[in-house]
């Protein structure tokens, strides 16, 4: 463990562009019916491509309703499940969102995005 | 690098493991007259079966790995008490691609195709614009679209999607509106009666029909929707009536904004054409004589031979609710191998007792845990004792229990669909007991009833 709050298996990057280094970026998003929903994020100084990312999850400032729409797409047998999973997700979002915050301000990850990924979760490359 | 291993949860799901196993051995330990030692280890197995599905220390699916690691090397080792020899133990992995669970997977890839493309949403917007804006006319549209979505789609989807077509329509309503609360309440009981419909509406009707295959007493697509769409049918029609007298209508219209309708596209039309022929033939599969495990296996091929579905469709299957299906029909054969369920039969006073309150008894009894417990985990606990009572046909005691045990929608943790709608904020836990207690009640009855008079 880092500290009280950060654990020694997380980290957290903010997005840079390769070519002029903004933190600034515009997320296109692509969608295509019966595909997976697909992000192309650009550069919003310099316009250029920076990543793509393919969304499994989606979450919007209403929590619930994106829930009901997760929801769909699992098959569920267990209530008690169920309602921890309910009970969970709005609260969670909220929490995990200021920790990330956090986690930029205090301890940035200092390798570049593609290593992170590369190196730590290979399989989440496309 | 991933989360540490000990963690509070998982420290106490060692704990709940450890003590299951520990009462299991306990349990095999006694020397109860009349139960050979076979059936001694696998009442040590059912109850620890049973107290990892009651108190969830993990997902219901690993309890079924649980369950045939134990089968395997107490009951199917050559040196065993059932004598098996050294490929004889493949009796308890087989169910896992049994003919049923394969009938499931056929099922669960329509759903997907189905929701993939929004075929669901669009089917229940067409229905809710023509429908009109009168309230009570509005919940019996909304219920009856989900029962008959559910049949062949999960229940925990059908409620996710009607509850998001329903949120917009019910913060129109003005503040206080007790309506909203019948509309709330009506979508998850709905959901839970619908998946009483078809044998892949909800896993207890598989693990019935399961079960009652390898008995040799299997029951076709078609004989199960005429004893579960008449029981959906009446139940929706009761719910309906309940909601409307416990929250009636404080307003007359409902203003209705579902959007205009869109061309459907060709993907689209193939996916319901692939559906409405395969349900076809799974209905037809008596006269044409093509197993309906095979028909099962057409929309695998088609949505993905064509690319309709992608790998991601394929990790998204409810894998884990096949594994539940598979691991309560192993517990079943074990059950029946070593003599168990027979056993457990005999301690049950039955003599004497007619056959109506014997299936209020199984109905009664399958509802009460339910309440508590999976429906799954209900179904996987009891058919497998119900089918051995003498005094019942299998094909009536299973039956009856699978309906049941997708009627006792009481709590917020009876269902997933009750868990989903307790979510929204728009009911409290005293409504949802209230009506839930109602139709629980009204539904054992007249299942008890109708298969009673029917069947």
């Amino acid at each position: 463990m880092m500290n009280d709050n950060v654990q020694d298996y997380e980290s957290a990057r903010l997005e840079h562009c390769p070519k002029c280094n903004s933190t600034a970026v515009r997320n296109n998003v692509y969608f295509c019916k019966g595909k997976r929903v697909k992000v192309y994020v650009q550069c919003d100084r310099c316009g250029e491509y920076i990543a793509r990312y393919t969304l499994t999850g989606y979450t919007s400032n209403e929590p619930y309703e994106s829930l009901l729409r997760k929801l769909r797409f699992t098959r569920l047998t267990s209530g008690k499940r169920t309602k921890r999973i309910v009970e969970e997700f709005s609260e969670g979002i909220e929490k995990e969102f200021r920790h990330v915050l956090q986690l930029i301000r205090t301890k940035e990850d200092e390798r570049r995005m593609e290593e992170i990924i590369e190196e730590d979760y290979p399989e989440s490359l496309e | 690098m991933y989360p540490l291993l000990l963690t509070k949860r998982n420290i106490r799901t060692l704990l709940v493991l450890a003590v299951a196993l520990a009462a299991g051995f306990a349990v095999s330990s006694i020397g109860f007259p009349g139960l050979g030692e076979a059936g001694r280890i696998t009442l040590g197995i059912f109850t620890v079966a049973a107290i990892l599905w009651i108190v969830e220390p993990f997902p219901l699916y690993v309890t079924s790995f649980v369950i045939v690691i134990l089968e395997v090397i107490l009951l199917g080792r050559p040196d065993g008490p059932l004598a098996m020899d050294g490929r004889d133990y493949r009796i308890f992995l087989n169910p896992f691609f049994d003919s049923v669970v394969v009938l499931l997977l056929g099922g669960f890839v329509m759903a997907q195709a189905v929701k993939r493309y929004g075929l669901d949403e669009r089917i229940t917007r067409r229905i809710l614009r023509r429908v009109g804006s009168r309230p009570r006319i509005l919940l019996l549209a909304i219920m009856a679209t989900s029962a008959f979505l559910s049949m062949w789609i999960s229940n925990t989807a059908t409620t996710a999607l009607m509850i998001a077509v329903a949120i917009p329509i019910i913060r129109s309503f003005p503040p206080g509106e007790p309506f909203r609360k019948a509309i709330i309440l009506g979508i998850p009981f709905a959901c839970n009666i619908g998946g009483i419909g078809t044998p892949i509406g909800t896993p207890p009707n598989a693990i019935a029909l399961g079960i009652l295959g390898s008995l040799g007493r299997g029951i076709t697509f078609i004989e199960w929707m005429f004893r579960g769409v008449p029981v959906v049918v009446v139940l929706i029609i009761a719910c309906w009536l309940l909601l409307c007298r416990l929250f009636p209508p404080g307003i007359e219209k409902v203003p209705l904004e579902l959007g205009k309708e869109t061309r459907m596209d060709r993907q689209s039309k193939f996916i319901l054409v692939v559906f409405a022929s395969v349900v076809g033939l799974w209905l037809t599969s008596k006269w044409h004589g093509v197993p309906s495990l095979i028909v099962s296996l057409i929309p695998l091929v088609a949505f993905f031979g064509l690319r309709l579905l992608e790998d991601e469709d394929l990790r998204e299957l409810g894998w884990g609710i096949l594994f539940v299906v598979g691991g309560g029909m192993s517990l079943g054969v074990a059950m029946r191998e070593s003599g168990l369920s027979a056993w457990i039969v005999n301690q049950i006073p039955f003599t004497g007792l007619g056959l109506l309150v014997i299936l209020f008894i199984f109905a009664g009894a399958a509802a009460a845990m339910t309440t508590f417990i999976s429906n799954s985990a209900t179904a996987n606990l009891l058919i497998p004792i119900v089918v051995g009572v003498s005094a019942v046909a299998p094909e009536t005691s299973a039956v009856v229990v699978a309906l049941a045990s997708s009627s006792a929608m009481i709590l917020p943790i009876s269902t997933p669909p009750n868990a989903i709608a307790y979510g929204s904020g728009y009911i409290e836990k005293k409504d949802m007991m209230r009506a839930g207690t109602v139709v629980t009640v009204i539904s054992v009855v007249f299942i008890s009833l109708f298969i009673y008079l029917l069947f």
